[in-house]
């Protein structure tokens, strides 16, 4: 069986992060970069499943700047079998369809049973992407998973739905996507650091994947992009017996309650 | 007293008396159980108003405890009765001169950022509690805090070459300052170095920084048996100075690897985390070195490293070693040091001490200096369990000064090693502390309770 | 230029309701045109359904029943906002942004290859023609996004609009249960939430009380609680209030988590740590109550007390009582 996991580099969410306010993109030398908090949680249900059952190999796939070559080592040592990257300057700030669509193609190349992502980055929140990958792969989808049971022909586990929470089960080849109520992902230990310097880490270009980032079809684009002004502290008061009442008299007078 | 009149001496706000906030206040790491409530905490802004406290203290014959980042491991900073918390976390302020590479530093930064300051400039202040992250500079000098790279660089006493001092009766001192020489008079600013806040408060301090550290090769090496492994420990220490020298036993190693599955070895008797900061050509010759003397000493496994972010990685093993063993119960953290030919003995003792008493002990230890840190675990609802662990507490300090070592390299007496300490450094040296502690703060006002029996201070 | 179309997909709840962030998506889809509901219901649920879409300015709605509870995942409903795209040729499509409006805005965008605005803040209409308004990085920025030509499929981050559309009587066009045209998912089991709560849902609730370590115990959290009844407010929680296990991660408000934009938020015992700020910082007001001057939670307060939260929410919901009589 071949699982692929879909790893993503973030800037650290305990920095400050910022966007580029010309090209509306994140700024990448605004703050450090770390493995997605999720993706880690992806590696692990994978690398988990490697060590219960026969003949699984493990896939890692990025797409993203040069640096994220580090971060793909980094989950190599956690033990992936091999690492794939996807590094093209004609995807700086490529939009969701157009990043599905590279995704799928790599996939397809590398070859899969099941693709593992997190449930959406702490960066771009978007939530779409696992779901886009699978329709683009014509497989079924199994997303926002808050528990995971692989085995050789189906994944299945729960998630939120309105009102309770959905059992669901897919055959395999599928895609699924992972909440952070998954394991903590494993620390790398000595040998798999040792061990991840010889796995095999490919580059693909767009090129190579037989995508056109310029083909004539809807794009999402960036109109605009402004700092927000950052929010500011309020009335701050001591309780001396008395700040129950003041803030009812507060939550009044602003008529919020 | 009334609080009314300390309120009104100070600028507005740095008086806390509502309880809910105070209750921050009472305790540090140590979690002392006896821990008292104080009066008032003041958080102060600069020296005069340190001095502004201590003489309404003196006045009123006031207990005050000063407190850095209250992330003390001897209770060293737990609040006493009626008493001012004195806290330092508001004196943040970090100057950095490149020129003579000293920082002047007030009390309440947190090492972490002495060391970002300096290394903004291309410089290094050595000293690494394996707090450095949440522990104040001024705590440091009032416990002489060592760390990992002390074997090689030396502990807080030794960047040390000015202090401003805040006296018993409110005045303040400058000692020493930024010369590397200085011999006039006595070394007094060596005196408060250690002193835990007893004699008086530390409001100032002028530090020695060296040039950045290079980026460290790392070896890891695990053991089948403790033998080898201390063993390996002193054929390597009398043959180099790596700049990390760290051991773990196995219920450490256990411990870690069920917080962390990182794979390691859950059969290994000892660990070893050991860093080179030569120049990258020496680095690796003192590595291999070392991987030769660790597998002429029978190590079951070794690796190494020369890419720091892989380094970094591997001593996470040894950096989550006491939030790992502190998942399995609550934690008594010993702070004991042996000369290095007797760790093995040390180690042993402990084991047998662990087995005797029935609970559980891990020991991490800062092995290139001899100085280890047994973690007595037990489970805080058993009493019989507890009651043991204290017990086991105390005979592992007996057995320190016994192997003539000492029964706190870096953490302190605080309040809670107070009852050894006489063991430990003898009655002659006891007299000249309760003299020295009589001559400078006669009232005893100055953190009572800590280091020195009250009763044996009474004029 | 003829009003466009705009397809609203509304999740029916089992019980028969639509769900909390339905008014607001319809008020957003009325901004930029008529609004198309589309809604698959459990059978004899939907004329019902149907009608309370149109309460909330639906002016046409596509309706599939289902004889059954769904047996796929996300299936149904794709197929359902299928069908309304080919008969409408909407000009945007807005979805909750939730686990399943995800996942059809998702599969909807590359099987119509469309351009997708995930977790928008707002929507409106310049020359070009539809904008998505987002934002980033715990709403430290904002963003706008357009499609370079065709529909606009948008996920709408519940609570983020305000704005409300007129009631309309709908016509209601009924389809049939369509097969799935990809591969699906199974549903093999739904466990109904036990805690059938009356409070209002998080994500669309008007007023957020959330509690966090500050509150001490399981039984502390008690107190968010109370008030949020006392307010009618819903219930959150902050990461460490969940790790901790004081309450479920479902109530989680942050980076991770759900993001809340409610009018009032009251963050108990929360000190506001950057990832919570994220999930919670576009409400209008800001209220925290915490032990600790210097939590950072204060930074961003409209009104903070220093002070013990079990002191002064007490006297609170006492006060707004008294009030109210």
């Amino acid at each position: 069986m071949k699982i692929v996991v879909l790893v993503k580099e973030v800037p650290d969410s305990y920095g400050e992060r910022k966007l580029n306010l010309t090209t509306g993109l994140a700024d990448r030398e605004a703050s450090e970069k770390v493995l997605d908090e999720i993706t880690g949680r992806a590696v692990e249900a994978a690398v988990s499943y490697a060590e219960s059952a026969d003949e699984v190999e493990i896939a890692l796939l990025s797409m993203g700047p040069e640096s994220a070559e580090s971060t793909l080592r980094k989950t190599l040592a956690m033990g992936g079998d091999s690492a794939h990257h996807v590094v093209d300057e004609a995807l700086l700030g490529a939009d969701l369809t157009l990043t599905a669509q590279v995704l799928a193609a790599a996939v397809q190349k590398i070859g899969f049973d099941l693709v593992i992502a997190g449930d959406a980055s702490s960066d771009g929140a978007g939530g779409l992407l696992p779901a886009m990958v699978a329709e683009q792969l014509g497989v079924a989808h199994a997303t926002s998973l808050d528990s995971l049971q692989i085995s050789a022909e189906a994944v299945t586990g729960e998630r939120a739905g309105y009102g309770g929470t959905v059992s669901v089960q897919a055959q395999l080849p599928a895609v699924v996507s992972v909440t952070e109520r998954l394991p903590d992902p494993r620390f790398p230990g000595f040998k798999g650091i040792m061990q991840a310097k010889k796995k095999p880490l490919e580059t693909y270009s767009l090129a190579d994947l037989g995508v056109d980032a310029s083909a004539d079809v809807p794009r999402s684009i960036m109109l605009s992009v402004s700092q927000t002004p950052a929010r500011t502290a309020g009335e701050k008061i001591t309780d001396e017996g008395d700040a129950g009442k003041r803030l009812a008299e507060y939550l009044i007078e602003k008529k919020v309650v | 007293m009334s609080v009314e009149a300390l309120v009104s001496a100070l600028p507005e706000g740095r008086v806390v008396t509502d309880p809910a906030t105070m209750e921050n206040y009472r305790w540090d790491r140590a979690n002392d159980p006896d821990a008292g409530t104080p009066a008032a905490v003041v958080r102060a802004e600069s020296t005069e108003e340190i001095q502004t406290v201590v003489r309404f203290a003196a006045e009123h014959n006031i207990p005050v405890v000063p407190r850095g980042a209250g992330s003390g491991l001897s209770g060293g900073s737990t609040a006493v009765n009626g008493g001012i918390v004195l806290s330092m976390e508001r004196m943040r302020e970090i100057r950095i001169d490149p020129l003579t590479r000293t920082a002047v530093v007030q009390p309440g930064a947190f090492n972490a950022e002495v060391k970002a300051a300096a290394g903004e400039h291309g410089l290094w202040y050595p000293p690494d509690p394996s707090s450095f992250e949440f522990c104040s500079i001024g705590g440091n000098i009032a416990t002489n805090a060592g760390g990992l790279c002390c074997v090689k660089y030396g502990v807080t006493t030794d960047y040390v070459l000015g202090l401003k001092v805040v006296l018993a009766d409110g005045r303040a001192v400058q000692l020493g300052g930024p010369t590397l020489k200085d011999v006039a008079g006595l070394d007094l600013t060596k005196l408060f170095i250690g002193s835990e806040g007893t004699l008086g408060v530390i409001s100032e301090i002028t530090l020695r920084l060296i040039p950045a550290q290079r980026p460290p090769t790392t070896l890891v090496a695990t053991f089948k048996t403790l033998d080898d492994s201390t063993n390996a420990i002193l054929a390597i220490s009398s043959k180099m100075r790596p700049s990390m020298l760290e051991f773990m036993d196995r219920p450490t190693i256990n411990a870690v690897e069920d917080a962390t599955k990182m794979g390691l070895d859950r059969e290994a008797e000892a660990m070893l985390v050991i860093q080179s900061d030569e120049p990258a050509e020496f680095a690796t010759k003192e590595i291999e070195l070392i991987e030769a003397l660790c597998n002429e000493h029978n190590a079951d496994e070794v690796f190494y490293t020369a890419d720091p972010e892989e380094g970094e990685a591997f001593v996470v093993a040894r950096r989550m070693a006491i939030p790992a063993v502190e998942q399995k119960g609550a934690l008594l953290l010993e702070d004991v040091g042996v000369p290095l030919p007797r760790l093995g003995d040390l180690v042993r003792g402990i084991a047998s001490i662990a087995e005797a008493h029935d609970i559980v002990i891990a020991v991490i230890a800062h092995a290139g200096d001899g100085n280890t840190h047994p973690l007595l675990v037990f489970d805080p609802t058993d009493e019989d369990q507890k009651q043991r662990a204290h017990t086991a507490y105390g005979k592992v300090m007996d057995l320190a000064i016994e192997l003539g070592g000492t029964i706190t390299g870096e953490h302190g007496v605080g309040r809670l090693k107070r009852p050894w300490l006489s063991d430990y450094i003898g009655e002659d040296a006891l007299e000249l502390n309760q003299r020295i502690k009589r001559a400078l703060d006669p009232a005893n006002i100055l953190n009572p309770g800590a280091v020195l029996d009250p009763a044996t201070l009474t004029p | 230029m003829a009003e466009q179309n705009v397809l609203v997909f509304l999740p029916v709840l089992p019980s028969g309701e639509l769900v909390g962030s339905a008014a607001g998506l319809l008020g957003a889809a009325a901004q930029l045109g008529t609004p198309v509901g589309v809604l698959v219901a459990g059978a004899g649920q939907g004329q019902a359904a149907a009608q309370a879409a149109g309460e909330l300015g639906a002016a046409k709605v596509y309706l599939t029943e289902n004889d059954d509870a769904p047996t796929t995942l996300t299936a149904p409903a794709l197929e359902a906002v299928a069908a309304a795209w080919e008969a409408t040729d909407p000009e945007a499509v807005l979805v909750p942004n939730d686990i399943d409006g995800r996942d059809i805005a998702a599969r909807l965008a590359v099987r119509t290859s469309s351009a997708v605005a995930a977790d928008a803040v707002g929507v409106h209409r310049d020359a070009e023609g539809v904008v998505a308004e987002h934002s980033v990085y715990g709403s430290a920025f904002t963003t706008e996004s357009a499609p370079t030509h065709g529909a606009l499929i948008i996920t709408l981050r519940e609570g983020a609009v305000e704005a409300r559309a007129e009631a309309a009587q709908p016509e209601v066009i009924t389809l049939d249960a369509a097969q799935p045209k990809s591969a699906a998912a199974v549903i093999t089991g739904f466990a109904e939430n036990v805690e059938a709560s009356s409070r209002p849902d998080l994500r669309s609730a008007k007023i957020v009380v959330s509690g966090g370590r500050g509150l001490g115990s399981k039984e502390g959290f008690g107190l968010a609680e109370q008030l949020a009844d006392a307010l009618g407010a819903g219930l959150g929680a902050s990461r460490a209030a969940v790790d901790a296990g004081y309450a479920p991660y479902s109530l989680q408000v942050g980076q991770t988590g759900v993001s809340v934009a409610p009018d009032l938020y009251i963050a108990l015992g929360i000190s506001g740590a950057v990832q919570h700020q994220a999930g919670m910082q576009t409400a209008k007001t800001i209220v925290a109550i915490n032990k600790d001057p210097e939590a950072p939670i204060f930074d961003i307060a409209d009104f903070g007390i220093v002070g013990d939260a079990f002191e002064v929410v007490p006297q609170l919901i006492e006060t707004i009582k008294a009030k109210a009589q």
